[in-house]
């Protein structure tokens, strides 16, 4: 049996308004797969996604990642070794794509020489050539913008990336293409991927497994396929046939 | 002489002394600006984390900026003093609200969105705050730091109304001297001393940005260090400048009119060539003696050229003694006892109000006295400024000691009151017997015959302590005693405001015709 790379275990979060955000929610990730978590709005998705990384603090229940406890994690460090991706890319408007995609090995301390190599590479595997390279993020189109954020979460070759919503505001053909693109980085390379994502067509697509939530908590966590022949719920078959 | 020549010929002559204003005026503003971004930098910041301070923080720097600027030079003179360090605080109060508000701002506004992708990815607080916050937050700084540097490069230009020096002096002296060349030479020189800096801050930062690209991480540090070279340059010079000022040295300050900045001169000068004590002008300064007295006696000043009357009424707020030598003696002694200030000597002229009238006139009809003019007064139209024919000391009391009885008496603004004599409007004025258009539309001054008006003869008061310090000048100073008379003084009046000479020009002059310099 594969090991849990990420393994949350009877986590309950809520903001001081009251109503719990996520409600006794466990979720275990083996290594290698791509999840993908989908649900409407305010489900609680993305409080899920920015507990791994240790963006948010659960208040009761236990987390680990990569077989460590979070309380016994550096944040900074724990940050450090897992890739993290955001809508638009999160890009710097102030730092060159370069600048940009060597950004977590810069603050980490890395030699100038060694990002500048590590970013050629990555640069020549999402094949931006060298002006682009050397262009602000206002200068490209959304998809290579989202391109170089999904570079950039590579970076620091992390053995997991985070995604938040990353294709949100792309149109459908850059979307599609993207969509594949990731798909095949995925197979090729092994690493474990948490996306969230609203569209149920990216999030069946990618994900080798698919979260289903609602109001805090996860309504059916499983293979695609077994999702759709085998909906848990009325409320799960609902939504899955949007 | 066309204005442009005049203009070439004030910067030729006075090349030396302007550019010692411009060096006193960049130090000033220097030493502000460096010390505006210091303050203003960290309390941006500093807001930014502290929501509590923030609106009581904006709000009074807010509040400061809006009170006008000459009001807050005269606000802070009984709190600080006048001078350098004065102009620097109203500086630093006023430039202060750009940098504040532009670094909280600028700081504020950087998308969450970004801060968030950075610490999502491991960046540390100073790390979020050094990559992300600051750089995007930067051009919002530099535009309020550039506002900051033109603005206080131009309110500098105020700063010698409160005796600190700078560029201002030059406007200050050319509009109490009536030399519209000098205005303009020092307008100009401020307008571009503003305009260089702000091109030179947008050369800079631009420089910045292009070596950002090529240049990588390097670039906040890059941008750091504009600010540092900067702030070490004002630094060495503020302290050079300090370093200079540990030997022997006075201050000498004068009120703001031409005849002040020539007794000034002719103080400084003599004491200059005949000790080896340095002396610091503080010529000009704003209000008169309603703020150098309290400087006096604070010590910011050594000494200044005074009037007897003015000592006596303004100061002491005594009631007037009629026999100009009692008072003097009276007020000798009250200054010491009072102030441990002491009158050295008087110079000689008595610059009170006197009646004028056209020597023409005056030579028909034979009138030397006020007595003589009153008898004649019938056949005469007489011109003064409105409060003039108000106050108790002015027409009133006047007309119960001679009874004048003019055919027609013309109220007139002051400035216009030589015009109007001019084109015989009015034919007798009330004037100060030293004003040098006396000598330029050839007036004869009358004799107060009866004493009505209070004496106003020129003196020189130095400080006990000064005296006790540098007892030479006591010596030195006495040669000056009852060296000008009414007439000289007029001569040296109409050569500075009506010929365009210098003040200093002018001493030198006057010094060297009685062998007291070389």
């Amino acid at each position: 049996m594969k090991q849990n790379i990420i393994d949350i275990q009877n986590v309950t979060k809520s903001y001081e308004s009251g109503k719990p955000v996520l409600n006794t929610i466990s979720l275990a990730i083996t290594k290698g797969s791509f999840v993908t978590i989908i649900g409407p709005s305010g489900c609680g998705k993305t409080t899920l996604l920015r507990l791994i990384n240790g963006m948010e603090d659960a208040d009761s229940g236990q987390i680990k990642v990569l077989g460590k406890d979070l309380a016994d994690w550096d944040k900074i460090q724990l940050r450090r070794s897992i890739g993290y991706a955001i809508q638009q890319g999160g890009l710097f408007p102030h730092l060159t794509i370069k600048e940009n995609i060597g950004f977590v090995l810069s603050i980490s301390g890395n030699e100038a020489v060694s990002i500048d190599k590590r970013v050629n590479s990555l640069a020549e595997i999402m094949s931006f050539d060298n002006r682009q390279l050397l262009s602000y993020p206002a200068e490209l189109s959304g998809g290579q913008q989202q391109r170089a954020g999904v570079a950039r979460a590579l970076a620091a070759n992390p053995e997991i990336i985070l995604m938040d919503e990353p294709f949100g505001a792309l149109d459908n053909i850059t979307r599609r293409t993207l969509q594949k693109e990731l798909k095949e980085m995925h197979q090729k390379l092994g690493i474990t991927f948490v996306m969230v994502t609203h569209d149920l067509k990216e999030a069946f697509t990618l994900g080798t497994k698919v979260v289903i939530m609602n109001e805090g908590k996860i309504e059916q966590y499983d293979a695609p396929d077994n999702i759709r022949e085998k909906p848990t719920n009325e409320w799960v078959k609902e939504f899955t046939m949007e | 002489m066309s204005i442009l020549s005049e203009i070439i010929k004030t910067v030729q002559e006075r090349h030396e002394y302007l550019y010692e204003l411009l060096v006193q005026h960049i130090l000033l503003s220097l030493a502000a600006i460096v010390i505006i971004t210091a303050i203003g930098l960290v309390t941006g910041i500093g807001i930014l984390y502290n929501p509590k301070l923030r609106g009581p923080i904006l709000g009074t720097v807010n509040f400061l900026y809006t009170i006008p600027s000459i009001a807050m030079f005269g606000l802070f003179i009984p709190l600080i003093g006048i001078g350098y360090v004065n102009a620097l605080v109203v500086l630093i109060i006023y430039g202060l609200l750009p940098v504040i508000r532009n670094t909280y701002t600028g700081l504020n506004v950087v998308d969450p969105l970004l801060l968030d992708a950075a610490k999502g990815m491991g960046a540390t607080p100073w790390q979020v705050f050094s990559r992300v916050r600051w750089p995007l937050a930067f051009p919002t700084i530099v535009s309020g730091f550039r506002t900051m540097v033109v603005m206080t490069i131009a309110l500098a230009g105020l700063a010698s109304f409160i005796g600190a020096g700078g560029l201002g002096q030059a406007i200050y002296r050319g509009i109490n001297t009536n030399n519209s060349a000098l205005i303009l030479v020092g307008s100009i020189s401020v307008a571009l001393l503003a305009l260089l800096a702000d091109l030179a801050i947008g050369k800079i930062e631009k420089s910045l940005k292009k070596k950002s690209v090529t240049k990588g991480k390097s670039h906040v540090w890059l941008k750091y260090s504009g600010l540092f070279v900067i702030a070490a340059i004002a630094l060495f010079m503020l302290f050079t400048k300090t370093g200079k000022s540990t030997g022997k040295e006075i201050v000498v300050a004068t009120k703001p009119t031409a005849e002040q900045y020539i007794l000034g001169e002719i103080i400084s000068q003599l004491v200059e060539n005949n000790t080896d004590i340095q002396v610091i002008r503080k010529f000009g300064i704003g209000g008169g003696t309603s703020n150098i007295h309290p400087a006096m006696l604070k010590g910011e000043i050594d000494i200044y050229p005074e009037y007897t009357g003015t000592a006596w009424l303004f100061v002491l707020k005594e009631p007037q003694i009629i026999n100009p030598d009692s008072l003097y003696s009276a007020l000798t002694k009250a200054y010491a006892e009072q102030f441990n200030l002491n009158w050295i000597c008087r110079l000689g002229f008595n610059n009170t109000f006197t009646l004028a009238l056209p020597e023409t006139v005056a030579q028909e009809n034979s009138i030397h006295t006020f007595s003589e003019l009153a008898q004649k007064s019938n056949s005469f139209i007489f011109g003064a400024e409105f409060d003039f024919f108000e106050r108790e000391d002015g027409f009133a009391g006047l007309n119960r000691i001679y009874p004048f009885n003019f055919k027609n008496k013309v109220e007139l603004d002051i400035n216009l009151k030589f015009q109007a004599l001019e084109n015989n409007t009015v034919e007798v004025i009330n004037a100060f017997s030293t004003d040098s258009r006396i000598k330029q539309m050839n007036l004869r001054v009358l004799k107060d015959d009866k004493l009505f008006f209070p004496a106003y003869q020129a003196g020189i008061v130095i400080r006990n302590e000064t005296l006790q310090e540098f007892p030479e000048l006591n010596g030195i100073l006495k040669g000056l005693e009852g060296l000008i008379d009414d007439s000289t003084m007029l001569q040296l009046n109409y050569e500075v405001e009506i010929e365009k000479k210098s003040p200093d020009e002018v001493a030198q002059t006057l010094l060297k015709s009685h062998r007291l310099i070389k």
